[in-house]
């Protein structure tokens, strides 16, 4: 285990480094520079001023020469600064990271805590009122855009019913202001969880093994739990993996609603200034969450079933 | 005679499907003795897996269930009890055993814990008690190094060893009933072999009563006391094993016989098949399910249906022209 475990981080290095290569390349040939956008803003008016500006961020340098600075940075653990405001750009990631990291974290446990029961629940009671209300209020939740869902939310709670404030800006995981973010946030994905719970379960209802639970004379709620459960699981797990790295990298809308400064908007700021430096890192750092949540699901598969073993 | 351990009466069970209801139980009736074992055969789809269902109540509630008949076991009538009365008489007083070891137990979850829930269950033993129960069981089912067998999951366990898992199972909670769904089928010769012997044996020990649902008919003649032999839903002969095989009544038992390969007449050529398929469960003719297939049918045949009618010490069998006596064909 420990010994795949390391392979699989060692395999992790090309990974990155050739998602920093294509970013950077796509970034010195595409379209537009950060200089440019200033001067089509009027921040700068004088062609010859953003010719000196762009000397001064280096970006007349060929090609070769600014890949190998930066990623030559990069190793000595230095990020760049931001073109935009000039200043390091570790220091906003270190701030960012952990406000988005605690909301996709929070938002996980909601989609676990609330959607694999009403999944489950829905296959036990498949076909009947509860089964169709779950299903079709998971759908409902999923088809409203989070745009939307959002401002209709604090319509209702703040306006209406006046049970909360408006709750805007960061405050902690654990202050009420992040109900709504995390509630929004779980809100889509929610419909993967319940259905993909759903269908492994009603799978395994039908296994020769839960008939021979049911032979021994198990009570049911104890089949469900103890030998259905487990083994429903796994394509569940699956798709937490692939939804848990898009939770953690932020939501944007619901950074933009709510005024959270997050890792999600900080990225979309960079790409509509293209900001390189923040680009490249908000790129890279996304890419190692996938890279790790794949790994993680990798090896809790390892827990699930007693038959998949790492060597 | 003592009061039987398992008497059913007139069973009847209805699937639900989208061609309508099907009935592949339909009015059963048969008992079982304390330490008798009765064979039930039967091809496939004559009703054989789901008579033994219905006795567990182990048809799924969405797709049919018993609708008649009574089911007396240990002198208590199923078919009239609640869910949760039968749950509980699972494994106490009836255990099942089925076709295929390798799906049969769950695959992630270690083979002691399994055979262990069953007792915490229903004995109200806490986790000691069961797992070093769960110890002898498994040494008794033949299971070497048992305790360290304890904390395997099933898919170290070879074919063989996962069917005495499953017979440790259905054991332990002493039950007076075995039911056993064709369990040495997905198992080869040898294996199949040391398995009758193992369940012959406790069998014995225990003076449980087994209800052993197979088509092969070496099987029941290693095993069985009494024979019943099913088609289409119903029981259409019910005898003792000598005389089944020596005088079998019902022209499809001895049609049946005479497809069996035999050592003895190896000479004989071809083996003999029963020509044309089982009847659709979903709408039986009137007349006899069988009449259509049968070597030697009468008129009466395709007009009224037999019943099981006496044909010599508990011997009976649904057939208007039975095999006469000197056509047994006396194959064993």
């Amino acid at each position: 285990m420990f010994v795949y475990t390391l392979r699989r981080l060692i395999l992790a290095i090309p990974v990155l480094f050739a998602v920093l290569f294509i970013t950077f390349t796509l970034g010195f040939y595409g379209p537009g520079d950060p200089l440019e956008i200033f001067y089509n803003e009027e921040l700068v008016s004088d062609p010859e001023i953003t010719q000196r500006l762009r000397e001064l961020h280096g970006l007349d340098r060929p090609f070769w020469e600014q890949f190998v600075d930066y990623f030559t940075g990069l190793l000595e653990g230095d990020w760049g600064d931001s073109i935009s405001s000039g200043r390091p750009v570790w220091p906003s990631f270190a701030a960012s990271m952990p406000i988005s990291a605690q909301l996709g974290l929070a938002a996980a446990v909601v989609l676990v805590v609330l959607g694999i029961p009403l999944g489950a629940l829905a296959a036990v009671k498949q076909n009947t009122w509860v089964d169709y209300l779950i299903v079709f209020v998971s759908i409902v939740v999923r088809s409203v855009p989070v745009f939307v869902l959002g401002p209709m939310l604090l319509i209702v709670l703040v306006l209406w019913l006046s049970i909360m404030n408006v709750p805007i800006g960061w405050k902690g995981i654990f202050h009420t202001n992040a109900i709504l973010p995390v509630l929004l946030m779980a809100a889509g994905p929610l419909l993967v969880v319940v259905r993909q719970t759903r269908v492994g379960v009603i799978e395994v209802l039908s296994e020769n093994y839960i008939r021979t639970a049911r032979a021994k004379g198990m009570r049911e709620r104890f089949v469900v739990w103890r030998h259905v459960l487990k083994n429903a699981l796994t394509p569940v797990f699956t798709t937490m993996g692939l939804i848990m790295s898009g939770l953690v990298t932020g939501a944007f809308f619901v950074e933009l609603i709510f005024g959270i400064p997050g890792f999600a908007g900080l990225g979309i700021e960079a790409f509509q200034a293209r900001d390189y430096p923040v680009i490249l890192g908000v790129t890279i750092i996304g890419a190692a969450i996938i890279i790790i949540s794949n790994l993680l699901v990798d090896l809790g598969y390892g827990l699930l079933d007693p038959r998949i073993r790492y060597e | 005679m003592p009061e039987p351990v398992l008497s059913i009466r007139a069973l009847e069970t209805h699937l639900y499907s989208r061609e309508g209801t099907i009935r592949p139980v339909n009015g059963v009736s048969f008992d079982i003795q304390q330490g008798e074992t009765l064979g039930i055969v039967g091809e496939s789809g004559s009703g054989k897996t789901m008579t033994a269902l219905s006795i567990m109540g182990l048809i799924p509630k969405n797709l049919g269930g018993v609708v008649g008949g009574s089911v007396l076991l240990d002198g208590e009538d199923l078919a009239q009890m609640s869910d949760s009365e039968v749950r509980r008489r699972r494994s106490t007083k009836m255990g099942m055993i089925f076709q295929d070891p390798a799906t049969s137990l769950n695959p992630t979850m270690k083979v002691g814990p399994q055979i262990a829930e069953t007792m915490k269950t229903h004995l109200g033993i806490n986790d000691t008690t069961a797992r070093n129960r769960t110890i002898e069981l498994l040494d008794r089912v033949g299971i070497p190094s048992p305790e360290g067998r304890y904390n395997n999951y099933p898919f170290q366990f070879s074919g063989g060893m996962r069917q005495r898992v499953m017979i440790a199972i259905a054991l332990s909670c002493d039950p007076l009933l075995l039911i056993a769904d064709e369990p040495t089928t997905a198992l080869d010769v040898t294996i199949q072999a040391q398995l009758l012997d193992f369940v012959r044996e406790i069998k014995e020990e225990r003076g449980m009563s087994v209800m052993w649902i197979t088509h092969d008919l070496g099987v029941v003649a290693e095993l069985c006391d009494k024979v019943a032999v099913m088609y289409a839903g119903s029981i259409v002969e019910k005898a003792s094993v000598d005389d089944v095989f020596a005088r079998p009544k019902h022209r499809y038992t001895s049609m049946l016989l005479n497809s069996m390969p035999s050592i003895a007449e190896r000479t004989a050529g071809r083996l003999m098949s029963i020509k044309g398929l089982p009847p659709n469960l979903a709408n039986l003719r009137e007349g006899c399910p069988f009449a259509v297939r049968c070597s030697a049918p009468v008129d009466r045949c395709t007009e009224e249906r037999p019943t099981l009618l006496p044909m010599g010490t508990e011997h009976s069998a649904a057939c208007w022209n039975p095999v006469a006596e000197t056509a047994g064909n006396g194959k064993m």
